[in-house]
């Protein structure tokens, strides 16, 4: 059996990591799949389903403007195709 | 379920609210990949853990609050049919910050939106549901742009590492499962109710 040592935990830096942790659990999974779910009793499935296709292009820009790395060309490439394909088939 | 209604206000009222609902889910949704990277520094499983303990822990509270003493008998109704489908999402929710922490974030959420094109598949194994020729002809181009991305990936190599390649393969874990789960939750209402 592992033993769980303090470099496991989550206590690195000024604390701030256990802020991102916080708002991923909280924030980002709880309340944001929570509305999704509230979404379709108002409209119909497949325009929700729609509408979060907007993480796959915001994520990535999220993930830029914060200094990490810019989608690859074949990303934009695949990304393009699929999200059309999606688009026009609902 | 969609709420329809017969004042014209009412109706733009719930379709304001739909809106809402979405836009507020999605924008809530889209740091995840930028959150995780900035967790970059503690070990993958530590993240997981408590960002799954946190979400666990609200949505059971929620549970708690909206259902009271109900709640129990709630989750017991769920079943092992239904246990299976939470276990579907939490392999979904487990491979995706392990997709994002060993590949690039826009390979992993072009990955994630092909879960449609799974659950289509899943639909018509599990539940023989017919599958249309666009849906098919959809189905196949969201795994050739999957296939673009693993080509990509071997072309470039990594640009976060070299686990790209595993990391590919936990965000299409990620999709299939998503995409199994939705079937799930279908057949579930179908066949279990």
């Amino acid at each position: 059996v592992a033993a769980i040592t303090t470099d496991d935990l989550p206590i690195t830096g000024d604390g701030v990591v256990w802020v991102y942790i916080f708002l991923q659990g909280l924030g980002v999974l709880a309340l944001g799949f929570t509305l999704i779910t509230i979404a379709p009793t108002y409209i119909p499935a497949p325009e929700v389903s729609l509408y979060t296709l907007l993480e796959t292009v915001l994520g990535p820009v999220w993930v830029y403007l914060g200094g990490y790395e810019a989608p690859s060309a074949y990303a934009l490439a695949g990304g393009a195709i699929l999200l059309a394909a999606l688009a026009v088939h609902r | 379920m969609v709420t329809y209604s017969s004042g014209l206000c009412d109706q733009f009222s719930d379709r304001t609210k739909g809106v809402l609902y979405s836009v507020a889910g999605v924008m809530a949704l889209t740091p995840d990949s930028l959150l995780i990277r900035e967790c970059g520094g503690v070990p993958n499983q530590t993240v997981l853990f408590f960002r799954n303990f946190i979400f666990g822990t609200a949505m059971l509270a929620g549970l708690i609050i909206t259902e009271k003493r109900n709640a129990w008998s709630k989750v017991m109704a769920l079943g092992k049919w239904g246990l299976f489908t939470g276990v579907l999402f939490g392999c979904s929710l487990w491979f995706m910050p392990v997709a994002f922490q060993k590949t690039a974030a826009a390979n992993v959420l072009v990955i994630q939106a092909a879960n449609p094109a799974f659950a289509a598949i899943f639909s018509w194994l599990i539940m023989r549901e017919t599958l249309t020729r666009s849906t098919l002809a959809t189905s196949v181009v969201c795994i050739v742009a999957i296939a673009l991305i693993f080509v990509g990936n071997m072309n470039e190599g990594s640009s976060s590492g070299g686990d790209s390649a595993v990391g590919l393969l936990f965000a299409v874990g990620s999709s299939v499962s998503f995409g199994l789960y939705m079937v799930m939750l279908r057949w579930l209402s179908v066949y279990q109710t």
